[in-house]
């Protein structure tokens, strides 16, 4: 999952290409702007198969590097 | 491309209602109005709190606004900045400018002394953006609507339209008529045998008089906007919406009112009339209004923010067949309000995130 996410990433923001890995932060860095957020929003509720409610996520703690977000879907899984 | 933000003059008018109008559909001249309406003639504020993107020639490519709110916070009143209206060039996304933007108009309106700023309109994608920057929600609004088959039929008309290539721009012809709503309203409203429990309707706010209610009516347990006649006197002048009143008056007294908004120029995704506000002194006097206004108005599509009505006004809704609405913002927790704290130092009214909100829609510029 972490080398899909990383695709998409550099989908999303070609300037990019190449340059993401694991911990590499995407929010707090401004890697991600706003479009970018949007699209990892739908790309993980797609991966959940369930809307998020983002209102009660910490981005920064959760969805900052590949690695927290990944881990943040594994622990959705489990709490189903 | 290097940007460079700045604070707003008055020489910027014309090139920001432009940069609006392109962005939010409107014709410049309604953005200019609008914009001088929202931020110059605004209350709470003296001066404009707009930003704006200037890129290397100069032009006006990004702008950030915060009109000014004022709230009931423990017995005292707290200036709070809402930010609106942000626009970004379609050309210059996500290059990071909306993130440099925000950043640096949050960093002024803390140099000039503000704790707090909130954000109660913003789009999913300004709400996302706005939580990595570590805003808080202050609840949702759990939005409802009430259809008729006319609303039904509007919406699945201009949802279809705006699947078809080059059709989406006549979506709108498809909605329906916000003037007709309104007439219908003030026709009922005008005759004689259709007045119930002393309801009647205006076209002006009473601002004085609903001033006085509001502060009787006010849950001091609860963050609330603070309604003074000014607040009246100022919040319906707003040149995109119409507005309609209707007063529940006994022995001259005002007991209730009900305010209903509709666009000037509709919309085709959203609803076309919404309740902004409700205030009464007892819950019949609430459910006598809300009943009045749907059997006046007869409206085909009709919206209302439920989370900070009572559970008897909720239950009224519902009763008047009122139902969630915009289930995929909902699961998401939006609409919301977004709250955060610019200067996290001991002061009076710290830790607003953890206090409870009374929070209307007439109270963001959805309303």
């Amino acid at each position: 999952m972490h080398e899909e996410l990383i695709a998409e990433i550099e989908d999303w923001r070609p300037a990019l290409q190449g340059l993401v890995h694991r911990q590499m932060p995407l929010i707090s860095s401004g890697n991600l702007d706003s479009l970018g957020l949007m699209r990892l929003l739908v790309w993980i509720e797609l991966k959940l198969g369930r809307p998020i409610r983002v209102t009660d996520v910490d981005l920064i703690r959760d969805w900052d590097t590949v690695d927290a977000i990944v881990r943040f879907i594994e622990c959705e899984y489990a709490s189903r | 491309m290097n940007h460079r933000i700045i604070r707003y003059e008055p020489e910027f008018r014309e090139r920001v209602a432009a940069l609006h109008a392109e962005a939010f559909g409107l014709d410049p001249s309604e953005s200019c109005s609008y914009l001088a309406w929202k931020y110059e003639e605004n209350p709470y504020l003296q001066e404009p709190l707009l930003f704006l993107a200037l890129n290397d020639a100069e032009v006006v490519v990004g702008m950030r606004g915060f009109y000014g709110t004022r709230w009931n916070v423990d017995g005292s009143s707290l200036c709070i900045p809402c930010a609106d209206d942000f626009v970004i060039l379609h050309r210059e996304r996500n290059l990071g400018l909306a993130t440099t933007l925000m950043q640096d108009a949050l960093a002024k309106v803390r140099a000039l002394g503000f704790r707090y700023v909130l954000n109660s309109s913003g789009s999913p994608i300004t709400v996302l953006q706005q939580l990595a920057m570590g805003w808080r929600s202050l609840g949702a609004m759990e939005p409802v609507e009430r259809l008729t088959w006319r609303g039904r039929l509007h919406r699945a008309l201009a949802d279809h339209l705006t699947r078809v290539p080059g059709a989406h721009r006549l979506a709108h012809r498809f909605g329906p008529d916000v003037s007709a709503c309104l007439a219908r309203l003030e026709r009922s409203a005008g005759r004689a045998e259709s007045h119930r429990a002393g309801i009647t309707l205006g076209v002006e706010p009473r601002a004085d008089v609903m001033a006085e209610l509001a502060a009787d009516c006010r849950d001091d347990q609860r963050v609330s906007h603070v309604r003074g006649p000014e607040f009246f006197r100022w919040r319906f002048r707003n040149p995109t919406r119409e507005y309609r009143y209707l007063y529940l008056e006994r022995a001259g007294v005002l007991h209730g009112y009900l305010i209903v908004t509709t666009y000037r120029q509709f919309a085709y995704r959203g609803l076309p009339c919404s309740i902004a506000d409700l205030v009464g002194r007892s819950d019949r006097d609430r459910t006598d209004l809300i009943e009045t206004v749907l059997s006046w108005g007869d409206f085909s599509a009709i919206g209302a923010w439920s989370a900070a009505f009572s559970p008897d006004d909720r239950e009224s809704l519902e009763h008047a067949g009122f139902v969630p609405s915009e289930l995929q913002a909902r699961a998401r927790g939006m609409p919301c309000i977004l709250l955060k704290t610019l200067n996290s130092e001991r002061t009076p009214g710290a830790g607003l995130d953890k206090l409870s909100w009374d929070v209307r829609f007439i109270d963001s510029m959805h309303g």
